[in-house]
């Protein structure tokens, strides 16, 4: 049995530029590993995935240090196929000695789960929106109406595929190929990780966050799983190890269905969340000390999250003067303006950051900040539940998006439900392919075909939702669940220019 | 919550048609906008500070009261009314400027313009004297004081679905709703002027064979939609008369005798059919107390409070139009037929509901709030605890001025008691909070919601305002 000729280029970013550090150095140990999901028992189950990993033994590049966090890359070529990008991410750890090195890679997912930041309140958007060449990613930008995601994916350092020759040098690139289906009411990030929140955020939409193996943190939603024309079959027929495209898989592959896919009933609770009309929305009376002429920033926690905030009459930056309390230490008032104090106001959701200048030349105290503004406060928590006890078991409960902040009305909850129903009322053949030629073509969240007779499979088609590339012995593994039978977007009326005169669809919860 | 008018989602090509995200709040949003449609109308207060608009002196007296905030765009102040046995005329002063001397009628009307001289927000306090009346018999009723006209761009008339659900045709839908929002939101909500504990009598008259009678209420009634009704609800305390009752007149003509009451309490919430009225016009209210008859002429006056005087949407129909029936999700196949007439069905509430703002007058015409005052402190303070302005919170936002104390009353109400225990007729609420930080007239914009309690639809009053108006945001 021969190995099929797969030559790797690995590339690090130790400074501004990808160095080449192949060389023939690969020493035959390379590993690529991800998943559109962590829940291996249910391949569907929507949320973030786990990280997308690389370990490799390399040669020690003389003269290049490779810190952890240097940016590495790594490009596969088969035999008669194109590049193709395999990994993207940085090195967590390089441990090495005269000759050879070790490299533990992570993925974008973890630039992403270390971000922090906080950011405005984004009312009834799509959590996450389709990516093109034009649509405005920037949160600077004019006309900007992105998800929460793509605001998330954003600040990481993330920028959108589609723009990459925009982005020479992004961190890492994203790509949302259709709009969530779901925009909930309130989103905003308030000093989470990240990847955590977007997974929140993926779940509470019902689909998946992950980082496929070419490096691109993807977002997809669930009627996409079936959708579009299988460009691969995996076949045990006729099929040998070493003809790339033959989608032969060794007889160590192996079936299985779970119980933890399957459900008869779906509950999901929410939280209801409202903006309400203006009212006091911090009242804080820690005495600050300004002196003459500097600047202190000031650090305010709201206890709801602010849909606004009240400024001065006719003013869209500046507080009204009686919002701030400061007095010269004499007792008299320290105006707004050159001869007392400026200021300015960030606002997010969950924080609102002052920065007060003293623009006097004697020292200012704060009394108070009493600030107006329109919360978004929660509601009496409930829940929903939909589907049917089968007359002849107890039924299968399965329980979604539980303390899931991003789930906030009843029909939010009922579309959610309803849509985890429609994924999960089957249980589903998952397939674990072993001992497959490498082919680096292959991509986490691609529907593919499979024929195997003793399955009695016939070009049934299966979603790839993990895939472990092991250029040791040269074998790639994967995982992938049947999407026989799930709804598609084909199944429902589609906003857009089809005229469906005469056709009877679905609508979409 | 106030009636919510929810905003949607971006609309956007490529993904599908969600029933709860999409059609189901348009769906919901034309409901709640027939329903904002049909709003409560109080009636205008034409009671004199006396209180009785047919006992007066013989010379000029002050007639009433009002306010009315301007608004951009507003030309025209029409003050309306009859008057009979008149002698002379009115004298009408806005801000303490004479604006206008009307010649008295049996039906007179005064169109004074205001198309410049105001900005927005500004608050016309409109005065309305007798000018050489020398008749202390003479009747002359003020039945309505607005401004005019209103007008908001923006409309778009809804398309028809035929098969194709393009982005930009069900933004159209939306987009109505929130149009229809903010227009309706264009018209203040004006308070009740509330009366408390007026006297009735404790005798048969003067002749002491007729009936006791007094007038407890004059004021008028308009009637914003073909099924509106009158809405008239207070409390009635007979201390020691016999038999008692209440008479309601409309127009002139008797339009409801109430039942007859011995001693004891009794609440008042009487549904009364204003049929008779043509839409969008007004008609003369009054309300009558009858002493029917006594144990004595040693009796102690009956009390009625009124708390509740507005017209209202009927029971034959509310809302007054018939919703489209909710479109089932998946897994129930629809066909774009059914799609498209429950899409149209939508537009078409949207658009009737828009007709239906402009018939009634109660969305073309801002008017003016009744102010309470007094000759000096003492009636004042008397006044403004006999008469406030009473709201049934519908909205978020209340715009109010006036002179400290301001405050607002809600939630139980106190009656106060001498030191024998006998009822004063002083009371408070159970929560009053003071709107103002000084003596000073200040004019204030309340959030609702700052104060813990006070949901929608639970009633609360001002006491001091010169103005008070609630707005839906």
């Amino acid at each position: 049995m021969s190995i099929l000729a797969v030559t790797a280029q690995i590339e690090v970013k130790p400074a501004g530029a990808w160095v080449d550090i192949t060389n023939a150095t690969v020493r035959g140990s390379v590993r690529i590993s991800g998943a559109t999901t962590t829940n291996s028992d249910n391949p569907l189950a929507s949320g973030a995935s786990g990280d997308l990993t690389a370990d490799l033994d390399v040669m020690v590049a003389t003269g290049i240090t490779i810190a952890s966090s240097t940016p590495i890359r790594i490009t596969y070529t088969t035999a008669g196929s194109a590049a193709t990008r395999t990994f993207l991410g940085s090195v967590r750890d390089n441990q090495g000695n005269l000759t050879t090195a070790h490299l533990s890679c992570v993925s974008a997912r973890e630039t992403i789960a270390t971000t922090r930041g906080y950011s405005v309140a984004f009312y009834r958007r799509r959590a996450f929106t389709q990516t093109t060449t034009t649509s405005q990613e920037d949160p600077t930008g004019v006309g900007y109406q992105a998800g929460l995601g793509n605001w998330g994916f954003w600040q990481s350092g993330g920028r959108p595929l589609e723009q990459s020759g925009s982005y020479p040098d992004a961190a890492f690139y994203y790509s949302v190929p259709q709009h969530s289906l779901i925009a909930p009411e309130w989103s905003w990030l308030a000093g989470e990780s990240f990847w955590e929140q977007l997974g929140l955020l993926a779940e509470a939409c019902g689909g998946q966050v992950y980082v496929a193996r070419d490096g691109v943190v993807r977002y997809i939603q669930p009627l996409t799983y079936p959708s579009g024309s299988a460009l691969f079959t995996f076949s045990r027929s006729a099929a040998t190890y070493d003809q790339t495209s033959s989608g032969y898989f060794g007889p160590g592959s192996s079936y299985r269905f779970t119980s933890g896919q399957k459900a008869d009933l779906v509950v999901c609770p929410y939280e209801p969340r409202v903006a309400r009309p203006l009212q006091e929305v911090v009242s804080d009376d820690t005495v600050r000390q300004v002196p003459a002429g500097e600047t202190i920033e000031i650090i305010l926690e709201p206890k709801w999250p602010l849909k606004s905030l009240q400024y001065a009459s006719g003013s869209a930056t500046q507080l009204d003067p009686k919002a701030i309390v400061a007095r010269f230490y004499d007792g008299q008032s320290a105006p707004q303006g050159a001869s007392g104090y400026t200021h300015t106001v960030t606002l997010a959701a969950q924080r609102v950051t002052l920065t007060v200048t003293n623009a006097s030349s004697r020292p200012i105290q704060i009394t108070k900040i009493k600030l107006s503004g329109e919360p978004i406060v929660a509601g009496e928590p409930s829940s929903v539940t939909v589907g049917e006890t089968p007359p002849d078991r107890p039924p299968i409960k399965r329980t979604v998006c539980d303390g899931n902040p991003f789930v906030q009305s009843r029909s939010h909850a009922l579309f959610l439900a309803e849509l985890t129903l429609a994924l999960h009322k089957d249980e589903r053949m998952i397939l674990n392919l072993t001992d497959c030629p490498p082919d680096v073509l292959r991509i986490e969240g691609e529907t593919v075909n499979v024929t195997c007779a003793e399955w009695g499979l016939s070009a049934a088609p299966f979603l790839i939702t993990g895939l472990d590339r092991d250029q040791t012995n040269g074998r790639n593994h994967y995982e992938a669940v049947s999407v026989a039978g799930l709804p598609a977007d084909g199944d429902f009326f589609i906003v857009g220019s089809t005229n469906y005169t005469g056709l009877t669809k679905q609508l979409i919860w | 919550m106030p009636f919510a008018v929810e905003t949607l989602m971006p609309l956007v090509a490529g993904v599908p048609l969600s029933v709860s995200q999409v059609v189901e709040l348009l769906r919901q949003n034309a409901i709640a906008l027939d329903g904002l449609a049909y709003r409560d109308m109080p009636l205008f207060d034409s009671m004199a500070s006396n209180p009785s608009y047919d006992a007066h002196p013989s010379g000029d007296f002050l007639l009433g009261r009002w306010s009315l905030k301007y608004i951009s765009g507003l030309t025209s102040l029409i003050v309306t009314g009859t008057a009979s046995g008149s002698t002379g005329g009115l004298s009408i002063s806005i801000n303490s400027v004479l604006v206008a001397s009307v010649t008295l009628a049996g039906i007179w009307t005064e169109t004074i313009s205001i198309a410049s001289g105001y900005g927005a927000g500004d608050l016309l306090l409109i005065d309305v004297y007798t000018s050489g009346n020398t008749n202390k018999t003479s009747k002359i009723v003020v039945h309505d004081i607005y401004a005019t006209p209103l007008s908001l761009s923006g409309w778009t008339a809804p398309p028809t679905f035929t098969g194709g659900y393009a982005p930009d045709k069900l933004q159209i839908l939306a987009d109505d709703c929130d149009w229809l929002h903010r227009r309706m939101n264009m018209v203040p909500m004006l308070p009740t002027l509330a009366h408390y504990f007026r006297n009735g009598r404790n005798d048969l008259g003067n002749s002491g064979s007729g009936a006791g009678i007094i007038t407890q209420y004059t004021g008028s009634v308009l009637r914003p939609a073909a099924n509106s009704i009158l809405r008239i609800a207070g409390w009635a305390n007979i201390l020691t008369n016999l038999t008692e009752r209440i008479k309601v007149y409309l127009g002139g003509s008797l339009a409801y005798t109430g039942t007859t009451w011995t001693p004891g309490g009794y609440e008042i919430n009487v549904p009364i059919d204003i049929s008779s009225i043509a839409v969008g016009t007004r008609a003369e209210l009054r309300i009558q107390s009858e002493v029917l008859s006594v144990a004595n002429n040693l009796g102690e006056d009956s009390r009625y409070s009124f708390i509740t005087l507005q017209t209202e949407a009927g029971g034959a129909g509310y809302p007054a139009q018939t919703p489209p029936a909710p479109i089932l999700p998946r897994p129930a196949n629809t066909s774009a037929t059914t799609l498209n007439a429950a899409l149209n069905a939508i537009g078409a509430m949207l658009t009737a509901t828009k007709t239906t703002i402009e018939a009634s007058t109660a969305f073309t015409r801002i008017r003016a709030c009744r102010r309470v005052y007094g000759y000096d402190q003492h009636d004042w303070s008397k006044f403004t605890r006999a008469h406030p302005h009473r709201f049934k919170r519908r909205g978020d936002v209340l715009d109010v001025t006036g002179k400290g104390p301001l405050i607002l009353g809600y939630g139980n109400q106190i009656m106060e008691t001498d030191d024998d225990g006998h009822r004063t007729y002083a009371y408070t609420f159970e929560h009053e909070e003071s709107l103002t930080d000084s003596n000073l007239v200040e004019t204030k914009t309340i959030y609702l919601d700052n104060f813990a309690g006070l949901e929608v639809g639970m009633p609360y009053h001002i006491f001091g305002a010169d103005y008070a108006a609630e707005r839906l945001f």
